[in-house]
């Protein structure tokens, strides 16, 4: 990571230190880093329930005492300059685990939640901007949680950003940063952490804060324009009140949400451009051009298939779930699951198909799935001329050989996980249908799907929606990588155990 | 670099008379030609069943096939040089050829489909062709034996292949004909069993009829099943079709010993016919040494295990007829079989099956049968290699410079191999997805969609939701049974034949015009 690797070079030669000794300190970093980030969204949440009048003091301390604690950890960590991959993810994931922490403590602390489990199950769901919520009474809650529990999403929005960022020079997540100028950077090409971090921060805010200004301006009050904004631009999903957009029944702010939730499934990269003045990065990014086909292609068809309604409103219902499914942004459409099949399944697929790369947004992605069509091109050439030398391209950029393996490892872990995901939930209860949509909804961090009511869950459909949360969030790799050194650990450690007790027999 | 095989037109000893070069055509007509001898035994079968008079249109459609076969075999011939590119139309035209003529005996019986219904009886000789096993007809005790037969008959050639049973007996081809079976036989590669690729072919093609023998006669042996049940049963079981003479298929019989004929044959016809030669050769081993073979089994076992206990568990039926109908439909779904077994008093319908048991079915529907062999889906080996590529990017995202090859057994498989496979699973992803899209926009519903469309491309037979094993395809609207067929043929030639060879075909048609 270049990230850790900048601002911590000044605090020491790190040649002598071990890996293991490395991933523990650059996990102390970020979860020092993601605490202080927290402390700082619940002193925040505290700060605006206090202003309603509401009771947040506990918060407030909360926030106070972890920010100040972490900042004192992380002011003393010594980062490695060029962390091993595995200290990247370990870090990563101590990081978004802190933060469940975190925010499961304020949610038992408010007693916004009855229960230990409710309580993780809301941060798990908000920290990986997934709308699935186990709070049935939204309208009772304090302002502060409601405020916080917007925070998690945009917090955990974030934090995908600075992971994918983080994880660039792995090429696990086949996105492409500003600086690069070959496909798929390597650590060569690539800027600095820190760099790209700031940038993701301005891009980020600049979205939100418009986000947030639309909504005032199309009608909401201010704790509802920011409490939307943080999720539509996190694409999280998250509402303050029950019944996602259609709440409010009002076409301006339908459209405000269309219009940045699509902006939401828009690459970080192609956004910094945009904001940097470079208006023909949009049009020469052929992922760009890919993504708008498919919210237009899904819009027109889910229109046609909607419209023996007769219902006028079709094609903006239309617009709004589609981008909504696209994005992975979670607003739950009213209705969805009276509509017709081939619509539904329309949907479904564009859940799991996702937006671009580079996004807080979750799903296959649209440019892993043009990588991999290329890909099936390029072997299907081969099986004519099997000597010839076939690049795949994205647009007019190469993709190496190395993260198209990635690419296809990543492929064969979405559909294990989709698989698994439908299993374990059809043993819960839920029906084929259901099931379907919800294990793939949830992979992709969109949390609602058509025929799928997620009111009441149970136990083990709450472990399952948990994990593939998990994992959609993470990318896979994080988490997989860090659970496989693990059971290597253990398994040292037992082996170490065992032959220290046979050394001891003897 | 282009490949060029050269066929040797020297060594043959019969002068060949003048003819246009179009190997295509040639070998479409030989398979056409192949055809009439089983629309003649159709024929004859129903003259002698005495119970309809159902002759006369099979007997019609084995004069127009075999003058079409006959014309085109004897007016083209296959060309002195034969390309990798050539190969592919040929597979896709033989197909198509053998599918729309197969339609005849339906059609021309006015009381089987008739004309009016061309759509539904090209859809059930593609399904026999492709030896899928779905069914549009309707009250199937009510036709007559004969075409019955026939309807079985499409299955078993299908099976193994119309493309190889014409390069059986075509010794001109060279390298060529090499190509030819390997775009046809499922898998990633196929084996040499004789010097000359027509050699190999012929002893792939005895193996196949052996195999369907040896069945007839375990399912003669079996009380209450006829001689012409059980001829009838084994030309689909060797070809994991799954048609029957029956509407109640194999639950006809209500008879534990049928049940278990079939799936053993199943399971045969789903595991390398190679491994079958080798083995009839004295080499036993030879299975053990195929470890995607030994896997396949080790799936169905443990398949059978896990939908025993959720039967007994969940839907609280004994331990033994858990175990009974758990082991059937695993293994006419593992095998791409699609048979049933519905009975009175049974747990044959499994579209009926606990949720769990139904996603456990779809996953073994996905992963099909053992390589070289006559069943559907994506193929053990290829689950194996697709497992062992997901673990190595594991461990590649973890040490980003290191090189792990992917072994299975310990040997290393070539990274060509392993290309072929990742790109043959996208293009399997894909065509599930834009094939469920179509069939659901056409007013499925979805479980009946995603299963219908799995079904198809695994070259199954029934499907779950609402086209379960008792029910039919019929549930599904006309223009999105086509839609089906289409799967059954791109999934029976694994994608890239059909793909390759309509995108050869295309450019040809452009270059002309």
């Amino acid at each position: 990571m270049r990230a850790a690797a900048d601002p911590p070079a000044r605090r020491g030669s790190t040649a002598k230190r071990t890996p293991s000794r490395a991933s523990t300190d650059l996990a102390l970093w970020a979860s020092g880093w993601a605490t202080v980030a927290c402390g700082g969204g619940l002193v925040l949440s505290g700060l605006v329930g206090l202003a309603e009048r509401a009771p947040a003091a506990a918060l407030v301390g909360l926030g106070v005492g972890c920010g100040a604690a972490a900042g004192f950890c992380v002011r003393r960590a010594r980062v490695p300059s060029r962390p091993p991959p595995m200290a990247i993810f370990t870090a990563a994931c101590s990081a978004w685990f802190m933060m469940i922490a975190l925010s499961t403590v304020a949610y038992l602390l408010t007693g916004a939640t009855g229960s230990l489990p409710d309580a993780i199950f809301e941060s798990v769901a908000g920290f990986a901007t997934t709308n699935i919520s186990v709070l049935s009474e939204l309208e009772s809650l304090p302002v502060a949680v409601l405020f916080w529990r917007a925070l998690t999403q945009w917090l955990g929005g974030f934090a995908a950003l600075a992971l994918l960022a983080a994880a660039l020079p792995l090429h696990v997540s086949a996105l492409v940063l500003p600086g690069d100028n070959a496909g798929l950077p390597d650590r060569a090409s690539a800027p600095p952490f820190g760099t790209q971090l700031r940038r993701i921060a301005i891009v980020y805010c600049i979205v939100g804060g418009l986000c947030a200004a639309a909504y005032a301006i199309a009608g909401m009050g201010s704790l509802d324009a920011f409490g939307y904004a943080f999720t539509t631009v996190s694409t999280g999903g998250f509402g303050n009140h029950p019944g996602g957009l259609g709440y409010f029944d009002s076409t301006a702010i339908e459209s405000v949400a269309t219009v940045f939730m699509a902006l939401a499934g828009v690459s970080v990269v192609t956004l910094w451009w945009a904001v940097r003045g470079r208006w023909g990065v949009l049009w020469r990014s052929f992922e760009l051009r890919a993504y708008l086909l498919v919210l237009a292609v899904g819009t027109a068809v889910v229109t046609a298939l909607t419209w023996s309604d007769g219902d006028p409103g079709a094609l903006r219902r239309a617009a709004v779930t589609v981008t909504a499914a696209s994005s992975s942004t979670g607003f739950e459409p009213a209705g969805w699951s009276g509509w017709s099949w081939g619509a539904q399944t329309l949907l479904v697929a564009l859940i799991a198909t996702g937006g671009m790369a580079g996004t807080a947004g979750g799903g296959f992605q649209m440019r892993r799935a043009i990588a991999a069509a290329r890909y099936a091109y390029r072997e299907l050439v081969t099986e004519i001329h099997p000597h010839t030398v076939h690049v795949v391209k994205i647009g007019r950029r190469s993709v190496g050989e190395r993260p198209l393996a990635l690419l296809n490892g990543f492929q064969i872990l979405f559909a294990v996980a989709v698989l698994a995901g439908i299993f374990g939930l059809s043993l819960a209860g839920m029906d084929l249908w259901a099931a379907a949509g919800a294990a793939i909804s949830a992979l992709a961090t969109m949390g609602p799907a058509p025929g799928a009511d997620l009111g009441a869950l149970g136990g083990v459909e709450r472990s399952v929606l948990a994990v593939l949360m998990a994992l959609g969030r993470l990318a896979f790799f994080p988490l997989v990588v860090v659970a496989g050194g693990a059971v290597t650990g253990m398994r040292r450690l037992l082996a170490a155990e065992r032959s220290n007790g046979r050394r001891a027999r003897s | 670099m282009r490949r060029v095989f050269r066929a040797v037109p020297e060594l043959s000893l019969v002068p060949r008379p003048p003819h246009r070069e179009n190997l295509s055509l040639h070998v479409v007509g030989l398979a056409l030609l192949f055809l009439v001898p089983g629309m003649l035994i159709a024929t004859l079968v129903e003259w002698g069943s005495l119970t309809s008079d159902g002759e006369r249109p099979l007997l019609v459609a084995a004069l127009i096939t075999g003058t079409v076969g006959m014309i085109l075999f004897a007016g083209f011939g296959p060309p002195d040089d034969v390309r990798p590119s050539d190969v592919f139309p040929v597979v896709v035209w033989t197909w198509l050829s053998c599918s729309v003529l197969g339609a005849l005996p339906y059609v021309l019986d006015a009381d089987v489909l008739g004309w009016s219904q061309w759509d539904s009886a090209l859809f059930e000789s593609i399904s026999g062709f492709t030896a899928s096993g779905s069914t549009v007809l309707t009250d199937i005790d009510s036709h007559g034996r004969g075409l019955l037969l026939w309807r079985q008959l499409t299955q078993w050639y299908g099976g193994m292949g119309m493309v190889v049973l014409a390069v059986s007996v075509l010794p001109l081809l060279g390298v060529g004909g090499q190509e030819l079976m390997r775009a046809e036989t499922p898998g990633p590669e196929s084996d040499r069993l004789a010097p000359r690729i027509s050699g190999t072919a012929k002893r792939l093609w005895l193996v196949y009829a052996g195999l369907t023998a040896a069945i007839a006669v375990a399912l003669f042996a079996v009380p209450g099943v006829s001689l012409y049940d059980a001829v009838a049963h084994a030309l689909s079981a060797a070809g994991t079709g799954g048609f029957s003479p029956y509407g109640g298929s194999i639950g006809h019989f209500e008879s534990l010993g049928a049940e278990l004929v079939m799936a053993t044959g199943m399971i045969a016809g789903a595991m390398s016919f190679s491994l079958h030669y080798r083995a009839l050769r004295g080499d036993w081993r030879a299975y053990g040494r195929a470890r995607d073979q030994m896997l396949f089994l080790k799936i169905l076992a443990s398949a059978t295990m896990v939908i025993t206990l959720l039967l007994w568990v969940r839907q609280g039926a004994s331990f033994g007829l858990s175990l009974r109908d758990a082991f059937f439909n695993v293994v006419t779904l593992a095998t791409s079989g699609g048979f049933h077994n519905i009975r009175p008093g049974g747990l044959g319908d499994f579209a009926a099956w606990t949720p769990p048991a139904q996603v456990v079915l779809g996953v073994l529907m996905l992963i099909g049968g053992g390589a070289g062999s006559t069943s559907g889906g994506m193929k053990v080996f290829r689950a194996q290699i697709s497992a062992a590529h997901a673990l190595r990017t594991v461990r590649l995202a973890r040490r980003p410079r290191s090189v792990v090859p992917v072994k299975l057994g310990g040997a290393v498989i070539p990274e060509p191999t392993v290309g072929r496979v990742l790109g043959f699973g996208t293009l399997y992803i894909m065509s599930f997805g834009v094939g469920t899209l179509i069939v659901a926009s056409l007013g499925a519903d979805p479980v009946t969609a995603v299963s219908g469309v799995i079904s198809a491309l695994s070259n199954m037979g029934p499907a779950l939701g609402e086209a379960g094993p008792s029910s039919d395809f019929t549930v599904f609207a006309r223009p999105a049974r086509l839609v089906l067929a289409g799967l059954m043929i791109v999934g029976r030639l694994e994608i890239t034949a059909v793909l390759l060879g309509a995108a050869v075909i295309v450019r040809h048609l452009l270059r002309r015009h």
